[in-house]
């Protein structure tokens, strides 16, 4: 087996084992669903990232020196996107315009960092992507 | 710069997803690489022209502007 094949077959299993605890916490754990979705949608995105990256790369490597090289430019200018990000926000509420709380503020930003950034470039299934979505989930769930 | 990848894969009846396994890299970048918009590291020029029975100047051809001749170096030719 190759590793790529290898990898995703340890992204199904965790998912699996994921979903399957969080679907067990929801049932056996009464009034608390926080942590059952959490690890169910973190489960899923294991799950989902596992099979359809199985289905599209097969065999072939999941990175290569090209790819590598895109993903080092990409980060080469990261800081950028998030200084001007900053600034975007920074001016939005100075001016007014918005009012940003620090709570929306910081929650803008880990989305920024962790979904939108160059560098990240197969974001939706990615490591940041999945941290993204774990953090989208815990913030739904508390705001119930 | 150009190259004669796609020619010599071609002789050898291999397809791009071939070739890439065969020299460890996805697909994509032998498609980028047969229409000249990858510049590749050395180690995989090295691996593709072995890959391809080749050598490596007969599959990535750079088109170098000739240098205008110096008295110095006309000399040196002379000699």
């Amino acid at each position: 087996m190759t590793r790529t094949k290898q990898r995703n077959l340890y992204r199904i299993i965790i998912g699996v084992l994921m979903v399957a605890s969080g679907l067990v916490s929801i049932i056996l754990i009464t009034g608390e669903t926080v942590i059952g979705s959490i690890l169910l949608v973190a489960g899923l995105i294991f799950l989902i990232r596992g099979i359809s990256w199985h289905l599209r790369d097969g065999d072939s490597p999941e990175s290569d020196e090209r790819s590598k090289k895109i993903g080092a430019y990409g980060l080469s200018y990261a800081w950028l996107t998030g200084l001007f990000f900053m600034f975007g926000l920074f001016w939005l509420d100075y001016l007014n315009i918005v009012r940003l709380g620090t709570q929306v503020a910081l929650a803008l930003s880990i989305m920024l960092f962790s979904r939108f950034q160059p560098g990240c470039t197969r974001c939706t299934c990615s490591g940041e992507g999945m941290l993204n979505n774990m953090f989208w989930s815990v913030y739904a769930c508390r705001q119930g | 710069m150009q190259t004669r990848i796609k020619e010599y894969r071609s002789r050898l009846s291999l397809t791009q997803e071939d070739l890439a396994r065969k020299v460890g890299v996805r697909r994509e970048t032998i498609v980028f690489l047969e229409q000249g918009k990858y510049n590749p590291s050395l180690r995989l020029a090295h691996d593709i022209a072995r890959a391809l029975h080749a050598r490596i100047d007969d599959l990535f051809i750079f088109e170098v502007e000739p240098e205008p001749e110096s008295p110095e170096h006309r000399e040196i030719l002379v000699d």
